[in-house]
């Protein structure tokens, strides 16, 4: 045990002793947060059965309520899997904000709430790696530039709307993290703790979704401008060396084809929407989550060369493949479902943009299949060491079931 | 039929939730011992023989009453969608399916010896019996999409089986080249399915005119993309020109599961999948004379490579490959009934081939006991050969410079563009980080 605290002191990147010495009894806190939010889980799942999820002829639109509780199973999941270096009160604190933002994220209908929220949500980002000089001043000059978009591209009259799009287009592109536009955003994931990372990626998620908002006129040409942003960031995917680095870019398109599909005008795709935003939510924090226990154990993630750690950690290489699966869309889960009923309905409109996508969720597999088998096979040693534990491991599994099983369900 | 088809897809998914529950109550499977292994054994093996017997019910139906589709359920859909699960018995399907149960069913009892206390036993037969689900799904498919999940299903688990011995470092690597060259094809796939909605509004199986089986029906408008489409599938997962460079590195996992897949029935769902898109060949002149041209060149290239190769795994891969191109020029001239004969001969006898391929070494050595001298080569090297003669032997050696153009040419240029813009990345992110640190260190120098 002792072993496994002193690679986990000496491997981690981000680990932080005066945070640590700092921290007023963090597993408290920890403790704390995961009650509250899976007491907030509870409620919604009551509220969603009170409010008939099971009755089909209600005419309530769920899908707020539906996201929500995704949202907490997600942020539940983040808590658990934070590994004991990132257990500090800032960074709870950080990431029961970015609960707080998500959750409200999904209920409001209004361009400038969105902004704020997520404005929050970067600023708490800001603050929790406020002992990293090189990415805090990074995080700070880009996100000066963001929202000065943002705000210059909302004052701007609508007598000039091509300048306003042009203007969202690009903070959009950036706070998305396209690549190679957005480069806070490959370097936060090589250095930031992993917890801080899926938490915040679940607020880009769901301010994807809400693209509509800042980039109402959307055009062919839109949306091929954030197809091409998205291939190149799958292409780099692909070809990434490093493990983190390589989610980050991959995390990016998927976060474009989010934006994307919420900018289509066309009917119909509201479940397609639904369904696509909730394996985003769910499964790929949960690849970045396992990533980050990987790191925690054997230190740098690198794709240069297969790694082997199946053999010393089985669960959390299962885990892995599983959730990089699901966020690749693999058939018979509920990203197959949405992707296929997007394209069914998109390809008829968009045929060429739409064929791109399919591309790139094509590379964003690739990835995820090559995260797995580079980080998990291929060597001959075998370390005694601790996998996963029992609690982690069961709430994953939960995780992945539930991904799985929903898609019969529906 | 209907129950009879729902057994058939649900008995191997059945298994395999039953050997992932197991998976994830014990915690050591692999040190479980040989009870445990026995479990994992009939878990797999009784619902192949329920498939077959399934099959064989289905097939006496086929020959009394016909070919017949069978729309079983709706799984999802929205307002002008509705994503049908149907499945076609006919004679294309009984045969693929009762092949592959047979063929699978003999792998599953051969794996049981083969791999008796090896640390994957259990993970080998879990991601056989995906195999299976994927394989009785693209048999029976009457619906395009219903043919892509069972189609993915094969393409995963023969990947996960190539890298199936995790210690050392040239599965993974394989099994990544072949995933890339899988997923390359199956969007043709994806996308031959979208088209078919785009210009039918459907995409499901119709009974053929003059023929025993269900098929892809060839629209007017779109016929030459969407069998392009088709065609560039099938190559990918058949191994046929010019992505037969996968092959022989797929032959890392164990041998039984290089049987399966690339001797018997994974690379033969390329025929099928041209079988049920004959259509579209019939129709157009062009895409029978590309289906030609690449038959030729697979049966060409696999031949001139198969002379060459040292090894025996590698050589019935490229034997494979030789027969698969001559499969592919039969569909092209329109002898289907002969390339259907010629699949299941192949299959057959490859399978027993490579099934046997691990004991040669101790037959040789056998012979060579009785002979009581070994069994040197006979022929004498000749000095003299001709320039065009080394030309084809450097080609074969290069296995038809497919690998080197898809990896070192295509992959590697992409490969710089896409770094060059990521080290731009880079040095931005370095410029901004290290300009504000610079600053800093200026003042601070300053203010000393």
């Amino acid at each position: 045990m002792s072993n496994v605290l002193i690679n986990h002191s000496l491997h981690s990147p981000s680990h932080d002793a005066i945070s640590i010495a700092n921290s007023n009894n963090p597993q408290q806190f920890r403790t704390w947060l995961i009650s509250v939010l899976s007491a907030a889980a509870i409620v919604m799942a009551c509220a969603l059965i009170s409010k008939g999820l099971f009755n089909e002829h209600s005419n309530l639109d769920l899908t707020p309520y539906l996201q929500s509780l995704v949202v907490l199973i997600s942020f539940i999941l983040i808590s658990v899997f934070s590994p004991s270096w990132s257990t500090t009160n800032r960074g709870f604190i950080s990431v029961l904000v970015f609960a707080i933002c998500s959750c409200l994220l999904i209920f409001t209908d209004n361009a400038l709430t969105s902004l704020g929220l997520v404005f929050l949500a970067y600023i708490f980002l800001v603050v929790s790696e406020k002992n990293k000089p090189v990415l805090l001043r990074l995080l700070i000059i880009y996100g000066v530039v963001i929202f000065a978009l943002f705000i210059v591209s909302n004052l701007i009259t609508a007598s000039q709307g091509a300048a306003f799009q042009g203007l969202s287009i690009a903070a959009y592109l950036l706070i998305l993290g396209g690549f190679p536009l957005a480069s806070w955003y490959g370097k936060l994931y090589e250095n930031s703790s992993t917890g801080i990372c899926a938490g915040f990626l679940v607020v880009q998620g769901l301010f994807a979704s809400k693209s509509a908002l800042f980039i109402p006129e959307s055009s062919s040409l839109i949306h091929g401008i954030f197809l091409i942003v998205a291939l190149l960031s799958s292409l780099a995917a692909a070809f990434q060396v490093n493990a983190k680095r390589g989610f980050a870019a991959m995390a990016a398109s998927q976060l474009l084809f989010i934006a994307f599909i919420a900018m289509l005008p066309f009917d119909g795709l509201a479940k397609a929407k639904l369904y696509i935003i909730a394996v985003f939510t769910l499964a790929t924090p949960g690849v970045i989550l396992t990533f980050g226990a990987l790191e925690s154990r054997v230190g740098h993630l690198s794709l240069f060369s297969p790694q082997g750690n199946y053999n010393s950690y089985p669960r959390l290489a299962n885990t892995l493949l599983f959730f990089s699966l699901l966020s690749a869309g693999f058939p018979l889960s509920l990203g197959y479902v949405g992707i296929d009923l997007l394209a069914e309905i998109v390809f008829s409109h968009e045929s060429l943009i739409m064929f791109g996508w399919m591309v790139v969720i094509s590379l964003n597999a690739i990835f995820s299949i090559r995260s797995f088998l580079y980080l998990c096979l291929g060597s001959p040693e075998h370390e005694e060491n601790i996998d996963m534990m029992t609690s982690k491991y069961y709430l994953a599994c939960g995780c992945i079931g539930f991904l799985f099983l929903i898609a019969f369900f529906i | 039929m209907n129950n009879v088809l729902i057994l058939l897809i649900f008995a191997p998914a059945f298994s395999l939730v039953l050997q992932l529950l197991r998976f994830f109550a014990i915690k050591n499977i692999s040190a479980a011992g040989v009870q445990a292994e026995k479990t994992t054994y009939y878990l797999v093996m009784l619902p192949i023989l329920a498939c077959l017997l399934g099959v064989l019910v289905l097939s006496i139906n086929v020959i009394l009453h016909g070919p017949s589709s069978h729309h079983i359920s709706n799984w999802f859909g929205s307002s002008d969608y509705n994503y049908k699960i149907i499945f076609v018995t006919d004679y294309l399907s009984i045969v693929y399916g009762l092949l592959s149960l047979t063929l699978l069913g003999t792998i599953c009892y051969f794996s049981k010896r083969y791999l008796h206390k090896d640390p994957g036993f259990h993970r080998f037969y879990l991601l056989f019996t995906i195999f299976c689900c994927g394989l009785l799904i693209v048999a029976f498919a009457g619906i395009l999409e219903i043919l892509i999940i069972g189609w993915e299903l094969v393409g995963i688990s023969s990947v996960l089986l190539i890298a199936f011995y995790t210690t050392r470092d040239g599965p993974p690597r394989n099994a990544l080249y072949v995933f890339i060259i899988y997923r390359c094809c199956d969007i043709g796939l994806i996308t031959a399915a979208l088209l078919l909605h785009y210009f039918t509004h459907h995409s499901n199986f119709e009974l053929l005119e003059n023929s025993y089986w269900y098929g892809i029906e060839a629209p007017h408008d779109g016929l030459l993309i969407i069998g392009l489409c088709l065609l560039f599938a099938a190559s990918g997962k058949a191994a046929l020109f010019p992505f037969s460079s996968w092959i022989p590195r797929a032959m890392e996992g164990p041998t039984p599961s290089s049987a399966i897949f690339y001797g018997a029935l994974s690379v033969h769902l390329g025929p099928l999948l041209l079988l049920r898109s004959i259509n579209f060949f019939a129709e157009s002149q062009l895409l029978m004379t590309l289906l030609l041209v690449i038959g030729v060149l697979t049966a060409l290239i696999g031949f001139l490579s198969w002379q060459v190769q040292n090894d025996i795994k590698s050589k019935l891969a490229y034997g494979s490959v030789t027969q698969l191109g001559i499969i592919v020029c039969e569909i092209a001239l329109g002898w289907e009934i002969l390339a259907l004969i010629h699949v299941v001969t192949h299959a057959s006898l490859r399978a027993l081939q490579i099934l046997r391929a691990p004991s040669l070494l101790q037959d040789y050595k056998l012979i060579n006991q009785m002979l009581g001298h070994s069994l040197a080569a006979t022929q004498e090297y000749d000095h003299k050969v001709s320039r065009f003669r080394q030309f084809i032997y450097r080609i074969s050696l290069e296995r038809g410079l497919l690998e080197t153009f898809w990896k070192d040419r295509f992959l590697g240029t992409l490969k710089i563009i896409i770094l060059s813009f990521d080290r731009l990345d880079n040095n931005i992110a370095a410029k901004l980080g290290n300009a504000a640190a610079d600053n800093k260190n200026t003042v601070k120098g300053d203010e000393a």
